[in-house]
């Protein structure tokens, strides 16, 4: 709507350019909010052991695994190459945040990449051992459970500081990033 | 949004990482130890009723025996037993 507004308000002649660019593909969106929905779902309401859980644990480990391939091969933003920074590119990054004067990323920003990254690692790591649980090689191993558990309680941990980061660097830079990971765009 | 919106999913973790860990299991008994049929007839027992291969034996916090084994079918068996009578009182 509010692209429409701008287009037909620009003057006769001038090239129409949308407010907003597509930065988030359908499949990304779809992947983060199935996974926050499965995850809340065997966190929260599906108890461990039981069917349910291991089925909804199964499907996330799945669309982790499909987004791995997706950072592969997937739209511009999807990929690794385009988010994953090196260590001097990090450091020049986290510098500039401590200062403040952190520069605006349409994409992932590079402290935002290493959060995605150990969001999936932690993601994989709890679809493995949550799979070793069902082994009867394992059965009994409470060490097992314990490494599960450990995992869920730093998934909490880094989902609590993803969000909260999303928000305030939404403030900041003055957009809604939530709302951009549901509308897939983003102010140019 | 403002910058106190951050504090809400922050706030949230640390409730729910605080927030003591559901006790799994049945409550078995307030009877004292005492009573309670020692580990080594605990064991008989159990090994009578036909489960093999326990991989843990222990006391759990709501006072039950509980294995980790495999039923006389050679199926996975969690359960959790009577410490006076050395009944079952929950089997998974």
């Amino acid at each position: 709507m509010r692209t429409a507004a701008i287009d037909s308000a620009a003057p006769a002649g001038s090239p129409a350019e949308p407010a907003t660019v597509r930065v988030w593909d359908p499949f990304v969106r779809v992947f983060h909010w199935t996974v926050v929905a499965g995850c809340t779902a065997d966190l929260f309401v599906l108890g461990g052991g039981r069917t349910p859980h291991n089925v909804v644990g199964y499907t996330v480990a799945a669309l982790v695994a499909a987004r791995v391939v997706w950072g592969l091969v997937g739209s511009r933003h999807a990929r690794f190459a385009d988010f994953v920074p090196g260590p001097a590119a990090l450091r020049r990054y986290l510098t500039a945040l401590a200062r403040g004067r952190e520069p605006r990323f349409l994409g992932h920003n590079p402290a935002g990449a290493v959060m995605i990254l150990a969001l999936l690692a932690t993601l994989a790591g709890l679809g493995v051992t949550g799979w070793m649980t069902t082994l009867d090689a394992f059965w009994g191993a409470e060490w097992l459970e314990d490494l599960h558990e450990t995992l869920a309680d730093g998934l909490i941990a880094l989902v609590a500081v993803h969000a909260a980061a999303a928000v305030i660097e939404g403030v900041r830079h003055r957009e809604n990033l939530v709302w951009a990971m549901v509308t897939g765009r983003k102010r140019r | 949004m403002t910058i106190k919106t951050a504090l809400v999913p922050l706030a949230l973790a640390a409730a729910l990482l605080t927030a003591a860990p559901a006790l799994a299991g049945p409550t078995c008994t307030d009877a004292p130890k005492d009573t309670w049929l020692g580990e080594g007839a605990m064991k008989q027992k159990i090994a009578d009723m036909g489960y093999k291969d326990i991989r843990v034996f222990k006391v759990t916090q709501g006072n039950c025996y509980e294995i980790y084994g495999f039923d006389k079918d050679g199926k996975r068996a969690e359960v959790y037993f009577h410490p006076v009578t050395g009944a079952i009182v929950e089997a998974k």
